[in-house]
C-alpha cells in the first residue's frame, strides 16, 4: 500500500485554469472519491496523477517519491478508464497480461482464455 | 417480399448481368475461337473450340514473356501494397493522434497529392538522375507515391474511430509509441487494411499507363504491357489478345474473392462502453 501526496498542483489549458491549486494527501489504504459537476477537472486530476497529463506547476509524490515529471509507466500505478479501454483484439488473458508482456524480461506466456 | 420488390430485384440482376457478365462472356468466347472467326468480333458461339491451343500460344509468345510479366507485376504489387499499408497507417496514426501545426501542413500535402495530377516528364527526370528509371524498385516507389495520399486518408479517418483510451491504457501499461502502434492500433485497423489491400493491389496490378511510362524495356514488362505487345505483334489475332485479357483478369479476381470475405467490420465494437 502506498500514499499519494499532491502539493499545490495546478493545470491550465492556455488561459483556462482547470485545476487551481490542489493540496491533497491520500494515506495508504484510504478510499478516496472525487465528486463534482461535469468539466470541473475530476478526470484531468486523475490523468495528471496517472501521468497522462503534465501538471503546469506543483509537486506530486507517490509513496514518498517525487513523480512530478515521471512517465506513466514509471509511477507503478494502474488506471481503469471511464470506457474500460479493453483491447478488443486480445483475449481476456491477453488483456490482463498485456502490461507484463511489455516487460523487457521474458516471462511465461499467459495461458488459456477465449477471445471475447 | 412484395411482388414489386421481386420485380425490381430481377431487373437489377439483369442489368448487372448485362453490365458485368456479358463483356466477360464476350472475352471468353472470343478467346476460344479460331483466328479467322475471332476477326469478325461477333457475339457468337465458336464453331470450333480452340481454348487450349490459344492458351498455349499466348504463354509461349515472345519466349514465355507472360511468366516474366507475372513475376514483375507480382513483385511490384506485393512490395508496393505492403509498404503502402505500413506507411499509410503510420502517417495516418501520427496525423490523427498528435495535434501540432506541422500536421495541418502535412495533411495539406496529403490532400494536394490527391488533387494535383502527377506530371510524367519531370518524374522521369527525377528517376533518371536517381538511377531508378527502368527499374522495378523505381516503379514500386512510383506506385507508393501515387497511392499514399488515398491510403493515408482512409487510415486517418478509421483511426479517428478508435478510442484514444486504448492508447492511454497502453501508455499506463508502459508501452513505447512503436509498441502502441504495432500491438494495439495496427491489429484494430484490420478492416481498413483489408480494404486498402484489395483496392490498391487491384489498382496497381491493373495499372497500364504508369508501367508504360516509367518501365520501358523488354526485361521490365508487366502483365498489362503484354496486352500492348500482343496488340502490336498480332494485330489481327484477336483470339490471342482476348485469351491474354482473360489470363490477366484472373489474379485480381482471386484477390478480390479471397479478401472480400475477410472484411470484418466493427472490430472495435464493444471496446468502449458508455
Amino acid at each position: 500500500m502506498t500514499s499519494v501526496v499532491l502539493q499545490d498542483v495546478r493545470k491550465s489549458f492556455g488561459s483556462l485554469d482547470v485545476i487551481k491549486g490542489i493540496d491533497l494527501t491520500i494515506e495508504a489504504g484510504e478510499f478516496c472519491v472525487f465528486v463534482g459537476p461535469s468539466g470541473c477537472g475530476k478526470s484531468t486530476l486523475l490523468r495528471m496523477i496517472s501521468g497522462l497529463e503534465t501538471s503546469t506547476s506543483g509537486k506530486m509524490f507517490i509513496d514518498g517519491k517525487d513523480v512530478t515529471a515521471a512517465e506513466p509507466s514509471e509511477r507503478g500505478i494502474a488506471m481503469v478508464f471511464q470506457s474500460y479501454a479493453l483491447y478488443p483484439h486480445l483475449t481476456v488473458a491477453e488483456n490482463i497480461g498485456f502490461g507484463l508482456s511489455l516487460w523487457p524480461v521474458a516471462c511465461p506466456a499467459p495461458q488459456g482464455g477465449n477471445r471475447g | 417480399m412484395t411482388r414489386r420488390q421481386l420485380y425490381t430485384g430481377i431487373v437489377a440482376m439483369l442489368a448487372c448481368g448485362v453490365i458485368f457478365v456479358m463483356p466477360f462472356l464476350f472475352v471468353f468466347l472470343t478467346a476460344a475461337k479460331t483466328r479467322h472467326e475471332a476477326q469478325a468480333l461477333t457475339f457468337t458461339w465458336p464453331s470450333e473450340w480452340q481454348l487450349w491451343q490459344n492458351f498455349m500460344d499466348v504463354i509461349e509468345a515472345r519466349n514465355y514473356m507472360l511468366f516474366l510479366a507475372y513475376f514483375n507485376s507480382t513483385v511490384i504489387t506485393v512490395v508496393a501494397v505492403t509498404l503502402l499499408v505500413l506507411f499509410g497507417a503510420m502517417v495516418g496514426y501520427v496525423v490523427q493522434r498528435r495535434p501540432s501545426r506541422w500536421n495541418t501542413l502535412i495533411y495539406g500535402f496529403v490532400l494536394a497529392g490527391l488533387m494535383i495530377p502527377p506530371a510524367v516528364v519531370p518524374t522521369i527526370w527525377v528517376l533518371q538522375s536517381l538511377g531508378l528509371f527502368k527499374t522495378i524498385s523505381g516503379m514500386i516507389l512510383i506506385q507508393i507515391a501515387y497511392g499514399l495520399s488515398f491510403t493515408i486518408l482512409l487510415f486517418r479517418s478509421f483511426i479517428a474511430a478508435i478510442p484514444r483510451d486504448l492508447d492511454e491504457a497502453a501508455i499506463v501499461d508502459g508501452a513505447k509509441p512503436l509498441q502502441i502502434f504495432f500491438r494495439v492500433v495496427l491489429p484494430l485497423l484490420k478492416p481498413v487494411t483489408v480494404t486498402v489491400i484489395v483496392v490498391q493491389s487491384i489498382a496497381i496490378f491493373n495499372d497500364f499507363t504508369n508501367p508504360l511510362y516509367y518501365l520501358p524495356g523488354r526485361e521490365n514488362v508487366t502483365v498489362q504491357l503484354t496486352l500492348y505487345n500482343f496488340q502490336g505483334q498480332f494485330q489481327t489475332q484477336f483470339n490471342l489478345l482476348f485469351m491474354n485479357i482473360l489470363l490477366v483478369t484472373i489474379p485480381p479476381l482471386i484477390v478480390f474473392i479471397f479478401f472480400n470475405r475477410q472484411i470484418v467490420a466493427g472490430m472495435t465494437a464493444g471496446a468502449v462502453k458508455g
